[in-house]
């Protein structure tokens, strides 16, 4: 017994136990669900219950501003199909996910591939360079922006640029948006940098090696073996951006607040404004019950998508 | 021949980086050190340099001490408590991966993540006024659980995978109940790990903006919003803001340094 005993201690696969450590195995396992339950709790206080009154005030004329509370059913929905302005700013977010994630991926991947390539030292001190921006804190960023490098007397963009100093990229309806966009790219690519590189370093050496004796250039080994190589990490990084972008709050809301005159006003902002600057909280809980299930179809897309082709352990 | 042709792209973008990220720190330093009656530059020299504006945010009347305190309090309380129930939930959801239940209760802590902020708020704000939460640290740290919550378990649960369950079952034979397990062999191992997740939890609520600038304005409130409230039409107030910027960004710094070793696992996993 005591030899058998051991050998069933070295074995370490539950196939090769006797049939009632495999039952006592299964009741352990169901043990195991009691580990989700604080997490469970914590998840229905802090974010089912708010959602769930988020969808009751949806339902309710609730504007402190014209001193109103009653149930009006699904009027604030039948409100968002003829508001224009919602309209616009959800154009505007795809507008702003679309070229700042095309932005982000151009510059943190040629920025990645410097760091490649450079030696090591070199690549040291331009990957701490490189990721600078990443460390301030988002609307101290969104500050140094709008108050110093957009706007006079200081003006660094218009001088960088040969600007006049009349002209304020965010004061104008044209460019305010643009303005954003830049600050949002400078501010979040170094994530985008950093993992691509990561991604960069984990490739295989050999292909690369036997694409170089082949004689291949290096535009043609990123074309055709770098960039197949990474397409997981580049989905991952791009759609957690894009989702990231999409939410996107303190850059438009500290730097232009939706102006001027709507013209930066992205979905998050808009929201923002029709609640917390119009007091109307049962219309901007309706709205943001519609963002969420925009938010919410894209990102469960994305995890089925994920879950199927393994990006997603 | 090819060669000589990719480094001059190579020379190129390492001068378009310099400039790209070097001209707005060069501003950001050089303004927050300027004095407070120099003239504007924005690529210039000042006329000299001082402290001022430091002494200023570290020593004024509204200084930023408060707001610092806030910002950790709040924080550091929040990320406790999202390490607490989501460390056994990622070790749980990490465990349970054989059943299907548990896979797809972990896509719906994914899906959680993307909840936007601003459709919590709302909520939160409305039921706080009147709770009599608003702007208390308590408020801030709950409406923080939010979204800390689902991002310590996605992050912690990368790391337990690591975790070989042979290992598990081993302890197990031996006598050892789940939780001992747990307590005594899986988290030991995951330390480092849990390290990190902490910390990018922690940096998660100290850069917080959207539920602080709406639920505090002033006892509870944090440096991000004190930050993004500076009056920076008036000129002398820019070197205040700029100053306060560079202290806030100092934690950062260290905590940023210490995770960054561990990049690489948790880009391989696919999170952030």
């Amino acid at each position: 017994m005591p030899r058998g005993e051991s050998a069933e201690r070295a074995g370490s696969a539950s196939a090769r136990l006797p049939p009632a450590a495999r039952t006592r195995g299964r009741a352990w396992e169901a043990g195991l669900w009691w580990f989700l339950a604080p997490a469970a709790l914590v998840i229905f206080v802090v974010i089912v219950l708010p959602v769930g009154y988020a969808l009751s005030l949806s339902l309710y004329d609730y504007n402190i501003m014209r001193m109103t509370d009653r149930f009006v059913g699904f009027d604030n929905y039948l409100k968002i199909i003829h508001d224009a302005d919602f309209g616009w700013a959800t154009l505007r977010t795809f507008t702003y996910v679309f070229v700042v994630i095309a932005a982000d991926f151009v510059y943190g991947f040629s920025t990645a591939l410097l760091a490649w390539q450079l030696p090591l030292g070199w690549s040291r001190l331009f990957r701490a360079i490189v990721i600078l921006p990443m460390l301030l804190i988002p609307s101290a960023a969104a500050m140094l922006w709008r108050s110093v490098i957009y706007t006079p007397p200081f003006g660094v963009f218009n001088q960088v640029f040969g600007l006049p100093m009349s002209f304020s990229m965010l004061a104008s309806p044209d460019t305010s948006l643009f303005g954003i966009i830049l600050t949002a790219v400078w501010g979040w690519s170094p994530w985008v940098f950093l993992l691509l590189l990561v991604g960069l370093e984990g490739l295989p050496v050999e292909p690369l090696e036997a694409a170089k004796i082949d004689g291949a250039t290096f535009r043609q080994v990123i074309w055709h073996i770098i960039l197949p190589m990474m397409r997981p990490v580049i989905v991952v990084t791009l759609s957690l951006k894009a989702i990231d972008s999409f939410l996107s709050f303190t850059y438009p809301w500290v730097m232009t607040q939706g102006g001027p005159g709507g013209s930066s006003h992205l979905l998050s902002t808009y929201i923002y404004e029709r609640a917390f600057a119009l007091l109307d909280y049962g219309y901007g809980a309706s709205l943001g019950v519609v963002m969420m299930l925009i938010a919410l179809a894209s990102s469960t897309a994305f995890a089925l998508y994920g879950a199927r082709k393994g990006l997603l352990q | 021949m090819k060669r000589h042709g990719a480094s001059l792209v190579g020379a190129f973008g390492l001068l378009f980086v310099a400039g790209w990220i070097g001209i707005p720190f060069y501003s950001l330093g050089i303004l927050s050190l300027a004095p407070k009656d120099a003239p504007a530059v924005g690529l210039g020299l000042p006329s000299g340099l001082s402290l001022n504006h430091y002494a200023e945010v570290l020593s004024g009347v509204q200084g930023l001490w408060p707001y610092v305190a806030n910002s950790i309090i709040a924080s550091g309380a929040a990320t406790l408590l999202a390490l607490a129930v989501a460390l056994p939930c990622a070790y749980g959801l990490s465990r349970l991966q054989r059943s299907a239940v548990a896979r797809t209760l972990y896509l719906g802590v994914f899906v959680l993540r993307m909840l936007p902020p601003i459709t919590l708020v709302i909520p939160f704000f409305v039921f706080m006024s009147g709770a009599h939460l608003l702007d208390t640290r308590t408020g801030l740290v709950g409406a923080l659980l939010a979204q800390l919550l689902p991002l310590a378990i996605w992050i912690s649960k990368t790391f337990f995978d690591g975790v070989p369950i042979s290992i598990d079952e081993a302890a197990r034979i031996d006598g050892a109940t789940p939780w001992q397990v747990f307590v005594l062999v899986a988290l030991p191992i995951v330390a480092a790990g849990t390290a990190v997740t902490a910390v990018l939890t922690f940096l998660t609520a100290y850069i917080d903006y959207v539920f602080a600038a709406t639920l505090t304005n002033d006892h509870a409130m944090t440096l991000p919003v004190y930050i993004a409230g500076f009056k920076t039409e008036y000129r002398f107030y820019v070197g205040d803001m700029l100053a306060a910027t560079v202290i806030g960004t100092l934690p950062m710094l260290v905590l940023f340094l210490f995770v960054q070793r561990h990049m690489k696992r948790m880009a391989l996993a696919g999170i952030h």
